[in-house]
């Protein structure tokens, strides 16, 4: 497997310090996750894009305790905020076990102009399955996916209204690949979600599976499904009467609890209550 | 007086008496505060967050173009003929219990 690593002692200070500020991440301040400092892994980071407007990193956190590989994405859709500001979060997670490697702000363009699209239209409708992705963003994605070679992938977003229930929204859902285990732990996580996240108070806001992710339609998590039969997951919460403050809590939770299912555990994480 | 005899100072009470005033913040109040933070979705807000919920479905599909947020303006000006309803309803059962008493 190619790594290209750089990590050093400033890298690991400006990580432990400062790689908050650097991502501009929002707060956790509530106990999702230990502190920083009371974990020893590494951390490095590379940029894809580099020297284009769609420049953007990539963080890699690896535990001392080996284990299998996550890769996480946000902002593929620039206006869908919660879903970058999550993969910020868990970009800086501290591990337990595993390697968590994380690109927060795949499409910088898009972000930046708070749209769903990015310089060369949607960029979560570039990756076909069994062929080379569409635009030279998805392909330097693809790349970062091909080179970590990762055993399960997250992709974090998020949508005006909440599936079955509003036209053409699929918020409150997780959409898992084919592959058996994926669908399984999908189940799993809903569950937890629905009873120790989402508030009794708000029926309507549980969390469902989604249909199989199979790979008939040109986005990463089904290409994820389609060229690497690997397991893999669109988390989406929804707009709709959340403050953002809380969708990115409630992405964080189904991700840190889909991560530890698949033996990527963040520290003071647990998938179970 | 209004055409039909009835006082205006009436008029105005069910219409716009405090006991609307009430009854309209606490449909409304609750949501605004627990769509403002989650943390603060309590149990008083389920009225209405059952109605807006629901009444964004529908509305989202009669109107495929709109996106759910906006749904919140009808949600506001159908509170208000509820408490209406409701603080009309508080009058009469309060009535009937004072002579009863």
């Amino acid at each position: 497997m190619q790594r290209r690593r750089f990590l050093t002692v400033v890298g690991g200070a400006a990580a432990a310090f400062g790689t908050a500020e650097l991502l501009g991440a929002s707060q956790s301040g509530d106990g999702d996750v230990a502190a920083d400092s009371a974990v020893d892994d590494e951390t490095s980071s590379y940029t894809v894009r580099s020297g284009t407007r769609q420049a953007t990193e990539v963080f890699v956190r690896k535990s001392t305790r080996d284990g299998p590989t996550a890769l996480v994405v946000g902002g593929m859709h620039g206006d869908e905020t919660s879903g970058y500001r999550a993969a910020s979060d868990v970009a800086r997670w501290p591990l337990e076990s595993g390697t968590l490697v994380a690109i927060p702000r795949a499409n910088r363009v898009a972000i930046r102009n708070d749209r769903r699209e990015g310089a060369r239209g949607d960029l979560n409708r570039q990756f076909p399955t069994g062929e080379r992705p569409t635009t030279a963003l998805a392909r330097a994605i693809w790349s970062a996916v091909q080179r970590h070679d990762p055993d399960v992938v997250l992709d974090l977003h998020s949508s005006v209204g909440i599936y079955r229930l509003h036209e053409d929204s699929v918020g409150q859902t997780l959409w898992p690949t084919d592959d058996g285990t994926a669908a399984t732990y999908a189940d799993r996580t809903v569950a937890y979600l629905n009873d120790a996240v989402v508030p009794w108070s708000m029926p309507y806001h549980d969390f469902r599976v989604g249909g199989a992710l199979t790979g008939d339609r040109p986005m990463l998590a089904h290409k994820v499904a389609g060229d690497l039969d690997r397991p893999g997951y669109i988390i989406e919460t929804t707009d709709f009467l959340l403050d953002g403050a809380t969708q990115v809590r409630w992405t964080r939770k189904a991700a840190a609890d889909l991560l530890a299912r698949h033996g990527v555990v963040p520290a003071g994480e647990r998938g179970e209550r | 007086m209004s055409a039909d005899g009835v006082p205006w100072s009436d008029v105005r009470r069910v219409l716009l008496g405090r006991t609307v005033w009430a009854t309209y913040l606490l449909l409304v109040g609750p949501l605004v505060a627990g769509a403002v933070d989650a943390r603060l979705m309590t149990p008083l807000a389920l009225p209405g967050y059952v109605a807006l919920t629901l009444g964004s479905a529908v509305g989202s599909r009669l109107f495929t173009t709109l996106e759910p947020w906006v749904f919140w303006a009808p949600f506001f000006a159908g509170a208000y003929p509820v408490a209406v309803a409701l603080a009309g309803a508080y009058r009469v059962l309060r009535g009937r219990l004072t002579t009863g008493s």
